[in-house]
């Protein structure tokens, strides 16, 4: 194995600031961190004057449990972590916490869990990590059925580190490919390996890639697609502020392959902190011969540009992202020609996603045999996942495909099973598909009539009206439409004002379902790209599977209880204690006094279903009703 | 010039391969309804009317016949039930961006609604149709982008789509020099379908930026 010098060096130099002899404490600073307080963690912590040289205070990404934010390890010099989590209160008191430990005193308060470095000193990701000690449990059984392979070195390694990178195993792949392989071999593993796209459709990355190299067309480009738009999904931006470098490795290893000289990043520009880690990120690895004229004194050489994203839910499609890319408006056209053979500028372009990129190192190191060890036959891998909703454990996970949601749902993220209504896969073009146990790969999924999508899972309990979720959903993609298509354009407006009429009781008859369905099957049919083609899946699915709740809606009465017209709020008198404070908390004075045993009444008139009394009602002497239409 | 054989309803013909089905189907005398193809400015897929069906793998699926080529072989259905429905639906979308200067293009979208009709029962939601109407800042233009399309082609480029989704509209974009640039031409204007542009572009397009 060729290693060239100067990796060797800065691998060195990276160890030993992630295994340093003094203690280290590295607080996670990825936007979810700094959404719950880090930030301000991190400020107290490199002012304290007296630690000047002993304790070293940095910041890494996000470890996945996002649910514990924000998150703090601290190493000490014999190998040990102690991973804190404070659960949003990142006071003085867990300020305290921090500081005694690094001086020497763990407290076991907010601590999640102990773990210790198989061989003191080295540290390659997670995988090298070893539970010793459970402070909380559900952080242990967050990480148990994970198999964390490509979001290893997330929240171990400082982002803006690149020896930190390099000492982790990074770049060693790009130096085996352009010094022991052809770009035919980087194809050939990778078309071995099965990957598949990990942006949402599931095409054959090596496929993509060969088409791309086949072309007569000696300029190739290659664009990394982080415009991730899908609302609850979030991995592309974990990904990119933990670890640029991996996705960077990727985009340098698929230009290798298809030859190209030019690499676009084409990141959205909601996401400043990603782009500002990736921009570092590039300059990092030019500075140091990895990016630029002949890459590690090899014969190969590339160019990376960051392109910001206008920002719209449409761009990410990548006919349409081509078109930003030229400065034009954000309209997919038909394909074919699909990018492969003809893309920016009429050049072969590969097009993929930041996740599917990101796989691509570990399969030039551990081969794609090993790749294939875990997921299932057509869906091989490990697939990241973003856990959110009425889950206990919400946050940024990574399992093998072919992982069965109750897995997922019950054992990562701590949901009890009998409060779970139904599944959101894949964003707002997926579905919403009951809580069953079921395997998840791409085949799987679509068999549901979801489609695996980039890999958002929101947990919807039984509290939530799947028929307002599904109409807020088609308003997303309506307004979110490039508009070119009338169906796509109208036709989700006129869906999204059909499901209003149900959600707001104007529906008067169940001839709306049919016609919802119908409608739906058109904008289907007739739109010309992707966007249109799914974004009434999420209408579809649950028309199939929760065609009771749209029944119900279509009586007038919300089974979930949570549509405003359709509820109304009765006072229990035979438990209520004359407290006052429903009558006190009505914004609208809608809660009336009244003589004799009936202490106290709504009038329905004045009431705007504001909920203040229910939650405030100590008794629990307040019932949400919804009688519908007889 | 190459030619090739298609079927269409069942009739072979022999059609033109460079232009787009539409185009080679109106010269052998089909017509297909159509609000937004012009044969200058080929196919664009914006209004769904002249949706055809043809024989893929997958059995018969819906297609726009203006983003279509013909090739060798190709098979064509223009009148089957699910053609006329999926017409019928267009035209009943289109309809809500009314009320149409030119009276024709109603009546054509009344006519392809019946012909719809005749194979399923939908219930015409009058209340539905004046809600989504209201909304609708511009009435009388079907977003088909003829005029912005036009314009560009003979290298004036003062017509541009804004924002996107439902909230798409098409605007005009001024300069200094206005009256030299614009308003003398009417490319716009006749172009299109629907008479919307009245009395230039700028009048049509620009009062209705911000309302």
């Amino acid at each position: 194995m060729i290693f060239p010098c100067h990796l060797q060096e800065l691998a060195e130099k990276g160890k030993k600031s992630l295994c340093p002899s003094n203690p280290k404490i590295s607080i996670g600073l990825a936007t979810c961190g700094r959404s719950s307080g880090a930030l301000d963690l991190e400020k107290k912590l490199t002012a304290r004057q007296s630690w000047k040289s002993e304790v070293l205070v940095g910041g890494v990404g996000c470890l996945g449990a996002c649910y514990a934010e924000p998150l703090v390890s601290l190493r000490t010099p014999d190998g040990r972590y102690y991973f804190y989590g404070f659960h949003g209160q990142a006071d003085s008191n867990s300020l305290w916490q921090i500081i005694r430990a690094a001086e020497g005193v763990p407290s076991t308060r907010y601590l999640l869990a102990r773990a210790r470095e198989r061989q003191p000193g080295t540290l390659q990701g997670i995988q090298d990590l070893e539970l010793e000690k459970v402070g909380d449990p559900g952080f242990a059984l967050f990480f148990k059925a994970q198999a964390r392979r490509i979001t290893g070195r997330c929240g171990l390694i400082n982002p803006e580190s690149l020896p930190e990178y390099v000492a982790t195993g990074g770049y060693s792949a790009l130096a085996r490919a352009l010094f022991q392989l052809q770009p035919e071999d980087v194809i050939a593993m990778v078309a071995a390996s099965g990957l598949r796209g990990r942006g949402g459709a599931g095409f054959l990355t090596g496929k993509k890639w060969e088409l791309a190299s086949l072309s007569p067309d000696p300029e190739r480009i290659v664009i990394a697609n982080a415009d991730e738009g899908d609302p609850g999904a979030y991995m592309d931006r974990a990904l990119l502020e933990s670890d640029p470098h991996s996705v960077l490795e990727g985009l340098i290893l698929a230009s290798y392959a298809v030859r190209a000289s030019r690499a676009y990043v084409f990141v959205r520009h909601e996401y400043p902190l990603a782009v500002q880690n990736l921009r570092r990120a590039i300059s990092a690895a030019r500075a140091v011969g990895i990016l630029g004229k002949q890459i590690l004194g090899s014969g190969f050489s590339l160019e990376v540009h960051l392109v910001e994203s206008p920002g719209a839910f449409v761009c990410g499609e990548e006919t349409s992202m081509l078109r930003v890319m030229t400065g034009k408006r954000g309209e997919p056209y038909l394909r074919p020609p699909y990018p492969s053979s003809a893309g920016l500028w009429g050049h072969p372009t590969v097009v993929n996603n930041v996740e599917t990129l990101a796989n691509i190192p570990w399969i030039i190191l551990h081969g794609p045999d090993a790749f294939r060890e875990v997921g299932t036959e057509k869906s091989p891998g490990t697939k990241i996942f973003c856990l959110a909703g009425d889950v206990k454990r919400p946050g940024f996970i990574e399992v093998p495909l072919g992982t069965s949601t109750r897995a997922v749902i019950e054992e990562i993220g701590g949901a009890a099973p009998s409060s779970i209504k139904a599944l959101q896969v894949g964003g707002p073009s997926g579905g919403i598909v009951p809580y069953s146990d079921f395997s998840l790969d791409y085949e799987s999924v679509a068999s549901l009539g979801a489609i695996m999508g980039s890999g958002g899972l929101v947990v919807l309990n039984t509290n939530r009206c799947l028929v307002d979720l599904a109409r807020h959903l088609v308003d997303f993609m309506a307004r979110e439409s490039c508009g070119k298509c009338l169906f796509c354009r109208d036709g989700l407006a006129e869906l999204e004002a059909m499901m209003t009429s149900l959600t707001n009781g104007e529906a008067r008859s169940e001839v709306v379902l049919a016609e919802l369905e119908e409608l739906s099957k058109a904008v289907a049919d007739m739109a010309l790209c992707g966007l249109g083609k799914t974004a009434v899946n999420p209408v579809l699915t649950s028309l199939k599977f929760f065609r009771e709740e749209y029944e119900a809606h279509a009586r007038g009465k919300c089974p979930a209880l949570t549509c405003r017209p359709l509820i109304n709020f009765e006072i229990i008198s035979s438990q209520c204690r004359d407290c006052r404070c429903c009558y006190l908390v009505c914004p609208t004075d809608a809660v009336k006094r009244r003589g004799g045993r009936e202490l106290y009444a709504v009038a329905q008139e004045h009431c705007i279903k504001c909920r203040a009394c229910y939650e405030t009602c100590p008794f629990g002497c307040i019932k949400i009703t919804s009688e519908g239409r007889l | 010039m190459k030619r090739v054989e298609v079927i269409i309803d069942n009739q072979v013909l022999s059609v033109r391969q460079d232009i787009p089905l539409i185009q080679a189907l109106r010269e052998q005398g089909i017509l297909l309804p159509s609000l937004c193809y012009h044969r200058l400015l080929g196919g664009y897929g914006s209004c769904g009317l002249c949706v055809v069906e043809i024989y893929t793998e997958a059995g018969w699926r819906p297609r726009h016949a203006c983003l279509l080529q013909p090739e060798a072989g190709l098979q064509v259905k223009t009148n089957t039930p699910t053609v006329l429905r999926l017409r019928a639906r267009a035209a009943r979308l289109l309809l809500r961006r009314g009320p149409f200067p030119k009276k024709e293009v109603e009546e054509l979208l009344g006519h392809l609604v019946q012909k719809g009709e005749k194979t399923c029962f939908e219930p015409d939601d009058k209340e539905a149709a004046a809600r989504s109407r209201a909304g609708n800042p511009a009435p009388g233009c079907i977003l088909c982008g003829l005029c912005v399309r036009i314009c560009e082609k003979i290298r004036k480029s003062r017509l541009t789509f804004l924002g996107r989704g439902k909230n798409l509209q098409v605007s005009f974009v001024s300069a200094e020099e206005e009256a030299a640039a614009c308003g003398s031409c009417k490319a716009c204007q006749r172009i299109c379908p629907t008479g919307f542009i009245e009395p230039s572009a700028r009048e049509a397009f620009k009062a209705r930026l911000y309302k």
